[in-house]
């Protein structure tokens, strides 16, 4: 009988890569007002430093990704080297921040879409729970009709979002003139509130990136496509990034940003010369577009992850099954879209944001280690191969390194809420017991 | 549902084309090549595992989780790795293995293994049989004791000139031809020298039409 139970190939490079990159840099976005906060004149070094980890972040998926043409990301890649048992803890802690993506994407986007129409003088008259879980429902729709319309829609939002940064806000502030004077531009003297504070933001400003490993599965060729992807986000958020760093630190007074570190875009938007108002309205809706595309790409890689480690027969063998017509994993897409209203229904918990990226942290340093240890294991080929120092690719030794201070200072900061991750990896762990017996056969 | 397939490069494009109609029909490829055709694979949605010498065979099958392979194509153009490789697979359970042979006895010895076996030299000998016209005859089993046969009519065939309804009502058997890349079915139509004989029937008859012709 013929069966067409697996996954559609239907991405190309900018497919994966816009998918990928806005739900990074929504991130970035989100804590870029309060990483200034509490770094003060140092703010432009602590963005550096942001970068770099994400550069070292994406490169070791880069490489990983050359070599593997299948669904999973860090699940296969930890695996590899490291055994299933390892792969599927990581991957599972990994989807935790994977699901608080799809809630607090759409809550954030709710919250933001109110208080634009607010500003307006439109009241929606509806509570912004009910708001968020339409916005979940249509983006469980747009994933569930398939991997090329998730990707059109990532696109059409990260081209205008680019849009928007590049003529509408960075060419007026270069036009008008900025004093390029680093590292503190026009903050010089203003004192870090918590240089240690900032750097756990810091460390956590661009997760999101591992859905770049989700994606190999439906890439036409995963083995360069997913490298070059890499790349691409790599030159594209750093620029983005540092620039309205620069920006907000030669336009925005630091006692304004003090006042609401969460609007520091619509602050920058607010301030930049000859088109503040029309920029403010841009930057709100791409704010709203941008957190949309992240929870999209956080249904992508969930959906991805569970379909996945059901096809190891690590989780229930129905969370494998493929719509024979859209060639989607609706099953797991189900359930990701009933456990994201559970996450959104009592509104936004402030211990679940603060232990979010954590565990993605942890995940990114397995990767990280993996690909260290990728040439020992085995003989795999891959599309993108780094530099060796001492035997071992730079990219994996970049990754641990700045990985390792990334999850040290994170620890540092956030070790009251590291418990939470624990439930969670205790439901793991019995659900992991429970398909060792009973997971198997066809989804 | 998860598919697994492992191929063993055979050096040519036909690994290309098998790796290619293998992704399209759902199965995650692993192939075995040598280092300096592994760029030529970086398109595909494959693992590619470089091959060393024969001690590295084992290591890249450890690498594998041979529970999901469902089929293991060994093309490789050297008979003896393919049958190592075979042995290898079926003792770790693979449930089919194709393997790629040049010569009867080479055969044997994969079919012994519980390998389906394609006989290159088989296929050699009939191309160039086809090819020059040379006098060509074969039987293929299709199902319990019926058969098709594949003749090339020759200048010297005793049924030259024989029409296809004479030859189906003396053989019991369905006749077609194929002349010059043509199909004829007309049953009053004389066979001439070049023709393609296909002809479908019971083994008896058939080898009665064979003997005859």
């Amino acid at each position: 009988m013929l069966r067409r139970d697996w996954l559609r190939r239907d991405l190309n490079t900018l497919d994966i890569m816009v998918l990928a990159r806005n739900d990074a840099q929504s991130t970035y976005y989100l804590l870029l007002g309060f990483i200034a906060l509490y770094a003060g004149e140092y703010t432009f070094l602590v963005a550096i430093y942001a970068v770099l980890l994400m550069t070292a972040i994406a490169l070791s998926y880069g490489e990983m990704g050359s070599h593997f043409p299948e669904t999973g990301g860090s699940y296969i890649y930890i695996k590899y080297s490291f055994g299933p048992t390892i792969g599927y803890i990581s991957a599972w802690l990994l989807a935790l921040d994977q699901l608080i993506m799809i809630s607090y994407g759409t809550l954030d986007s709710a919250i933001y879409l109110k208080a634009i129409l607010n500003m307006y003088y439109v009241n929606l008259g509806v509570p912004t729970v009910i708001v968020a879980a339409i916005l979940s429902t249509l983006l469980f729709t747009v994933t569930f009709l398939g991997i090329r319309e998730s990707a059109r829609l990532a696109l059409a939002i990260a081209t205008l979002d680019l849009l928007i940064v590049l003529p509408v806000i960075l060419l007026p502030n270069v036009l008008a003139g900025l004093k390029l004077e680093p590292p503190s531009f026009e903050w010089e003297g203003v004192k870090p509130a918590s240089l240690l504070l900032a750097l756990a933001l810091a460390s956590r400003g661009f997760t999101g990136l591992d859905s770049i490993g989700q994606l190999a599965g439906e890439a036409r060729s995963p083995l360069v496509q997913v490298p070059r992807a890499t790349f691409i986000i790599i030159v594209l958020m750093s620029f983005v990034s540092l620039s309205l760093t620069v920006i907000l630190m030669n336009r925005v007074p630091y006692e304004v940003l003090s006042g609401s570190p969460e609007l520091a875009l619509l602050l920058i938007a607010e301030s930049t010369p000859y088109v503040g108002g029309v920029a403010v309205a841009l930057v709100a809706a791409n704010i709203i577009l941008i957190m949309l595309s992240a929870a999209l790409t956080g249904y992508v890689a969930f959906s991805r992850l569970a379909y996945m480690l059901s096809e190891e027969k690590l989780l229930p063998r129905w969370l494998a099954v493929v719509h024979p017509r859209f060639r989607t994993p609706y099953v797991a897409l189900i359930v990701a879209y009933i456990l994201s209203l559970l996450f959104i229904a009592p509104g936004e918990l402030s211990f679940i944001v603060e232990v979010y990226a954590i565990a993605s942290l942890a995940n990114y340093l397995l990767v990280s280690m993996s690909l260290a240890f990728l040439e020992r294991r085995g003989r795999l080929y891959g599309g993108f191969r780094s530099p060796r120092v001492l035997g071992l690719p730079i990219t994996a030794v970049m990754g641990v390194v700045l990985i390792s201070i990334g999850i040290t200072l994170s620890l540092l900061e956030r070790y009251h809420v590291v418990w939470i991750l624990g439930p969670w990896l205790l439901l793991g762990l019995l659900l992991h017991v429970y398909c060792k017996s009973r997971c198997t056969g066809t989804p | 549902m998860k598919r697994e397939a492992l191929v063993l490069d055979d050096l040519s494009d036909a690994t290309v084309n098998i790796v290619n109609i293998l992704v399209e029909n759902g199965f995650s490829v692993h192939l075995i090549t040598r280092s300096e055709r592994a760029d030529r694979f970086l398109a595909e949605p494959i693992y590619i595992h470089l091959l060393g010498d024969l001690s590295t065979l084992a290591t890249i099958l450890s690498d594998i989780d041979l529970s999901n392979v469902e089929v293991a194509l060994l093309l490789s153009p050297n008979d003896e790795i393919n049958l190592m490789l075979a042995r290898m697979l079926r003792e770790k359970g693979v449930p089919r293995v194709v393997v790629v042979v040049r010569g009867s006895e080479k055969a044997e010895i994969a079919r012994e293994l519980g390998a389906d076996v394609v006989d290159l030299s088989h296929y050699i000998t009939t191309k160039i049989q086809r090819l020059l016209s040379l006098k060509f005859t074969k039987i293929t089993p299709i199902s319990r004791g019926i058969c098709m046969l594949e003749m090339l009519i020759t200048g010297d065939s005793r049924i030259l000139g024989a029409t296809i309804r004479d030859l189906e009502e003396k053989y019991d058997a369905d006749i077609v031809v194929i002349r010059e890349e043509r199909l004829v079915k007309d049953p009053d139509s004389a066979l001439q020298a070049g023709d393609y004989l296909v002809a479908v029937g019971p083994i008896t008859s058939l080898n009665e039409l064979l003997k005859n012709a």
